[in-house]
């Protein structure tokens, strides 16, 4: 690997690849430097340590620094075992390759689409990632996910969860859907409708079945 | 400066557009405003019929934007309410004949001239919705208490935002408290909890509004409906009047388990 910190745009995301046999400190002041500029403010990137075997405190550092800059983390992308462990035990998206953690499949924490407002009949919200409205989703409006879905309101509409993942759950302060789908699951409550109730509620996909459970 | 143009709209047609526009327009003017009500239903025209000023229609909307006659000479004054001008449709032409930019040409002219400017909408989320919409500065969503009428509302509430009128407010026309009170029919809080916009009036059935429209008076001018009364009463809150709500259910034999619910309800 280079000596120089790296940053190149891959589809959806920005993949920042750090040098492994410079020391972390220097590491930091260079990623520092690069990421520096109002470009990256709010954004999230990918960072690629390669064969280099990170620390705790080193994991510390970095996240201080990324937290100063305002820039968010999506995950690593490590070839180092004990580095790979130790992230996932923390709780940090790991993959082997950038693709890897682009396609969800093993991470966890993933972004979140925030849409404020009322999705009303005809408006379609649709996302790579899992979806957070703000609001009600009415008759006839449409969200689509490839993973989750939490709606900080009435779910009223037509909800389309985890095309990408059976891990995907939809949750609703009110759940009165037309339908809604998890993966290759489709439910539109009929059997369940006279009892369905002005609870919170989240749907989930358990032993090839579609499970409602209210909170 | 100028007045405040004011699109009636719902997506749905035979919910009460028209008649809203004739009925509150009528009610502004009786308030001492200075009134245009605009037929935007090019190729429909009824606005003219509700005012019952049919045959004085010589010129309309489309002559104006062709250029075959001024602003003033295509305006009709109602025969009793005095402030109140109509600008009618053409019945004879569609609604390409009209484009959304010649459409604001119109109404800011008219703006000038009036007080209020009420522009009935068509029916639909086409052009002529378009059209009707683009000039105007506030929305009026008439729905009626009925799914299907609540979910064109719903929709045509999203299209305003897309086109940036984000202040609407939401008039529910043809309550009917005896069919609420029994659970038959949406009712008012069910409305705005899903279309969760402002409320601006609440309109009761009324037979006699058929009757009016047929006849061409305006049924606000008729003292004791209560239909008409809550059609002033739209009037006087788009004036910025604090307005309580008027009573339909009171007069209602609740009985005492209604009013254990009602209770209940709070």
């Amino acid at each position: 690997m280079e000596r120089e910190v790296k940053i190149k745009g891959i589809k959806g995301g920005i993949v920042t690849g750090i040098p492994e046999d410079i020391p972390w400190k220097i590491a930091l002041s260079m990623l520092r430097k690069k990421l520096d500029n109002e470009f990256f403010t709010n954004s999230s990137i990918i960072l690629d340590i390669g064969n280099r075997e990170i620390s705790r405190k080193e994991i510390t550092t970095l996240l201080e620094l990324l937290d100063a800059l305002s820039v968010g983390l999506k995950g690593f992308v490590s070839l180092d075992e004990r580095s790979y462990l130790l992230l996932s035990k923390y709780g940090f998206s790991v993959s082997r390759s950038a693709e890897g953690l682009q396609s969800g499949a093993e991470s966890e924490y993933e972004m979140w689409k925030r849409v404020e407002g009322t999705i009303r009949s005809g408006q379609k919200i649709e996302s790579e990632s899992n979806i957070l409205i703000v609001g009600d989703v009415n008759p006839d409006g449409e969200v689509s996910a490839s993973g989750s879905i939490v709606v900080l309101g009435a779910l009223r509409g037509i909800a389309r969860a985890g095309n990408k993942s059976k891990d995907a759950f939809i949750a609703a302060i009110r759940l009165f859907p037309q339908y809604v789908t998890i993966g290759k699951y489709w439910s539109d409550f009929s059997k369940e409708k006279e009892k369905l109730q002005e609870k919170p509620a989240i749907i989930f996909i358990e032993e090839e079945s579609m499970v409602l459970r209210y909170l | 400066m100028g007045g405040i143009a004011i699109v009636i709209t719902s997506g749905k047609g035979g919910v009460g557009k028209t008649t809203t526009t004739a009925n509150v327009g009528i009610a502004l003017s009786m308030k001492n405003k200075r009134v245009a009500v605009v037929d935007a239903d090019i190729g429909l025209r009824n606005l003219d019929v509700v005012l019952g000023l049919e045959n004085r229609v010589v010129y309309n909307l489309v002559d104006i934007v062709e250029g075959a006659c001024g602003v003033k000479q295509a305006l009709i004054r109602h025969k009793r309410a005095e402030n109140l001008y109509l600008l009618p449709a053409a019945q004879a032409r569609t609604k390409d004949a009209v484009t959304s930019e010649q459409m604001v040409t119109v109404v800011s002219e008219l703006k000038k001239m009036f007080d209020f400017v009420l522009i009935d909408s068509p029916a639909g989320i086409e052009a002529g919705f378009r059209n009707a919409a683009t000039g105007a500065d506030i929305a009026l969503v008439v729905t009626t208490p009925e799914v299907s009428a609540v979910r064109d509302a719903d929709r045509i509430i999203g299209l305003l935002d897309s086109m940036g009128k984000k202040e609407h407010s939401l008039i529910i026309n043809r309550i009917r408290p005896e069919m609420v009170v029994e659970g038959n029919m949406l009712d008012v809080r069910d409305v705005i909890d899903i279309l969760s916009i402002k409320l601006i009036g609440i309109v009761p059935e009324d037979p006699e509004i058929i009757i009016s429209t047929n006849k061409g008076e305006p049924i606000v001018m008729d003292d004791n409906s209560l239909a008409g009364k809550a059609f002033i009463n739209i009037a006087r809150r788009i004036l910025g009047e604090n307005v309580p709500w008027l009573k339909l259910e009171e007069r209602r034999k609740k009985g005492l388990f209604g009013w254990i619910k009602d209770m209940w309800g709070k």
